[in-house]
């Protein structure tokens, strides 16, 4: 394909894009955080997606509640879920090979919830009936969807207070104490347990937030294959520095927008899913040029 | 996993060892023997077939232990080398028709390229975070063999019937004294050959200089470095190894199915072979085997006695009532089967089987486990 610079086709990919990686932002910060907590890499982010698009479904479209009402009561749902499965499971792997299980742990229970999904919602991707629907607006030539214009506004109000709690609240000085030495802030009297179950909670919530604005109509209905999400938001994790939030968030705008210029301008030989794996080419580039990421420390690499 | 090899034994020469003693070298060719004329005695094309997937996932699943239990490096990309595996012995196999020997070391020899031209990107990033990198060859290989037509066929898979014949030894019908062996009884006899050959190569790589370096590396990465041994060198080792492996698994896959697509080599399949791995015993020689006959069998035997699970229902029921189809509940007992055990005893079935023959052993006044037994036990 020759290009041809189209602005309107260019614009429309970048408010596109910059939607879906502020999902990739809000997934991959839900990794970072249990990350930063306790060390430990939890794969569940894409079940949190999928119980949180699906139980929202079933509240909204199916049982006729409010959207918004529904999703507040999911995002205190997914917390509690959270919470319960770090009590219930994760907490119980210790000893020296504890990250391992935890990975492994966490990618058994992500396939069981998503079978369960299945089983009980099936594979058809199901209309969440969100206030969006397919609506656009024109910025000049471009139209951009309502639904982007939210998603890109609520991240930012999410991301803001999220930032805001990380750095002067209480539990969030607390979790970044942990973060930076655990000892050290578990000999000052903060409890591991509860900065644990908390950014477990918090996790859930980012997912669960993502997995519903992943879920609308306009981004093509709920799907068990919502969780895909999650893995591709793994790029920005490791794009970011691992441990950095914001370098979560920026490697997350980059993914999204690489992914939807991908799939405007990739040539046709490239084939069908191209964008789809363009998450994880970012990722193998990155690990060539930069193992340690755009914001993380170099004692990260190995090998 | 670190933290799991115990140093029970006084002697370092003992403890590499192939086998200890000549007990265990007679129970060793007593359970090869038996692991090969089995087959031959079993008439049941249906539990022939679960010998068969079982020995295919076993194959995999001692290759991943290389991987993942002696080099301590989770992979949830194996089914991408299964794959390549599959489409090797398509290409080798099928469209140009080589012979069974000669498929089958091509197929070995593209894994383990596969494996070497990965490492580099592979092992760029320290330990959990493998797996990411992993994941992302999962989702790139589905890509790449859903569009790579000339080879895959694309999605919709291609047709990979291939020669199994060694001289006058066909495995697609084996012939031993006048008397032919069904289709099935053949393959199985070739897979679990294939199983035992699997074993030897990992056992001797696992004792070998390398394999001590690989182990050195998982339990300890800095003490391995500062003992001279090369991170990189060591861990792409084991990569290649285990891809090699995991190829001939998925050669030998498409020659039992006779098709392959790109669908069949998901995330799925990728936690059907930790999940093997963790229940049978993590870094333990027989382990995988032993996983493999529990877990690996596990698709083939809910297919046939699923629907007596309560809300289990077969893979075409979409009538109403809740319940999980068979494919789903499979999927459902990997991911709960690897919690459970790591929860409760993450050494493996091993450990658990060692348990009871040391219980059994001691109420028959033993206080020394039977030769056989011994073979079991964790180093």
């Amino acid at each position: 394909m020759i290009l041809a610079f189209n602005l309107t086709t260019f614009g429309q990919l970048t408010a596109s894009g910059l939607a879906l990686g502020c999902l990739y932002s809000l997934i991959a910060l839900g990794f970072v955080i249990i990350l930063k907590s306790s060390g430990m890499l939890s794969l569940y982010q894409g079940g949190f997606l999928l119980v949180g698009a699906y139980s929202t479904y079933q509240l909204h479209a199916k049982w006729g509640v409010t959207f918004v009402v529904a999703v507040l009561a999911v995002t205190i749902g997914i917390a509690a879920l959270g919470i319960a499965l770090e009590f219930a499971v994760i907490r119980r792997l210790r000893g020296s090979a504890a990250e391992f299980a935890v990975v492994l742990v966490t990618i058994g229970l992500l396939l069981a919830t998503e079978s369960l999904v299945a089983a009980t919602w099936g594979y058809t991707p199901l209309n969440m009936d969100d206030p969006w629907g397919l609506k656009n607006v024109h910025l000049g030539s471009v139209a951009v969807s309502y639904r982007d214009i939210w998603v890109v506004g609520s991240t930012a109000v999410v991301l803001a207070v999220f930032f805001i709690l990380f750095k002067y609240s209480r539990i969030g000085i607390a979790m970044r104490a942990a973060a930076s030495d655990r000892e050290a802030a578990y000999a000052q009297g903060i409890s591991p347990n509860l900065v644990m179950g908390v950014s477990w909670a918090i996790a859930g919530i980012l997912g669960a937030l993502a997995g519903v604005a992943l879920g609308t109509a306009a981004a093509g209905g709920v799907t068990v294959g919502l969780d895909q999400a999650a893995f591709a938001a793994l790029t920005p994790v490791i794009v970011g520095g691992l441990i950095s939030p914001l370098g979560a968030v920026i490697g997350g705008l980059l993914v999204g927008l690489a992914q939807l210029y991908a799939s405007g301008y990739a040539p046709a030989s490239f084939g069908d899913g191209f964008s789809t794996v363009m998450p994880y080419l970012v990722l193998f580039v990155v690990l060539l040029i930069r193992p340690h990421g755009l914001l993380g420390k170099p004692e990260i690499r190995r090998a | 996993m670190s933290g799991v090899t115990s140093i029970t034994t006084t002697s370092v020469a003992a403890e590499l060892r192939l086998t200890r003693n000549s007990w265990e070298r007679a129970a060793v060719a007593i359970l090869f023997t038996a692991a090969v004329a089995l087959p031959l005695l079993l008439s049941s094309n249906f539990w022939l077939s679960v010998l068969v997937f079982a020995g295919i996932s076993a194959i995999a699943a001692i290759g991943l232990n290389l991987l993942t239990g002696y080099a301590g490096e989770l992979s949830l990309g194996h089914a991408f080398f299964v794959a390549v595996g599959a489409y090797g012995a398509v290409f080798f196999g099928y469209k140009h028709g080589q012979p069974l020997v000669v498929w089958l070391l091509a197929v070995a020899a593209v894994g383990a390229g596969a494996g070497a031209l990965l490492a580099p990107v592979a092992l760029r990033i320290r330990g959990v975070y493998f797996v990411v990198v992993t994941i992302g060859l999962a989702f790139f290989g589905i890509y790449l063999f859903n569009n790579w037509n000339s080879v895959t066929g694309g999605p919709g898979g291609t047709a990979a019937v291939v020669p199994l014949s060694i001289g006058s030894l066909n495995f697609g019908a084996l012939d031993v004294a006048g008397h032919t062996f069904s289709r099935q009884q053949s393959l199985c006899v070739l897979i679990w050959l294939m199983v035992s050959i699997a074993l030897l190569v990992v056992k001797n790589v696992s004792r070998s200089r390398a394999g001590r370096a690989m182990q050195a590396t998982r339990d300890n990465n800095l003490a391995a470095e500062v003992v001279g041994i090369s991170l990189f060198r060591v861990k792409a080792a084991a990569f290649i190894v285990s891809s090699a492996l995991a190829a001939v698994a998925g050669g030998l896959l498409a020659a039992v199915i006779q098709y392959v697509e790109p669908d069949q080599f998901n995330l799925e399949l990728s936690l059907q072979y930790l999940s093997i791995l963790i229940v049978g015993g993590v870094a333990s020689t027989f382990g995988p085997v032993l996983g493999a006959l529990v877990v690996g069998a596990l698709p083939e035997l809910l297919n046939r006695f699923g629907g007596g699970i309560p809300f289990v229902k077969s893979n075409t029921d979409f009538g109403g009532g809740w319940g999980l189809s068979t494919a789903q509940f499979t999927v459902f007992s990997y991911g709960v089967l690897l919690v459970l055990f790591l929860l409760l005893e993450p050494r493996g079935l091993v450990v658990l089987l060692q348990r009871l023959f040391r219980t059994a052993a001691k109420i028959g006044t033993r206080h020394e486990l039977p030769p056989a037994f011994r073979l079991l036990r964790r180093r």
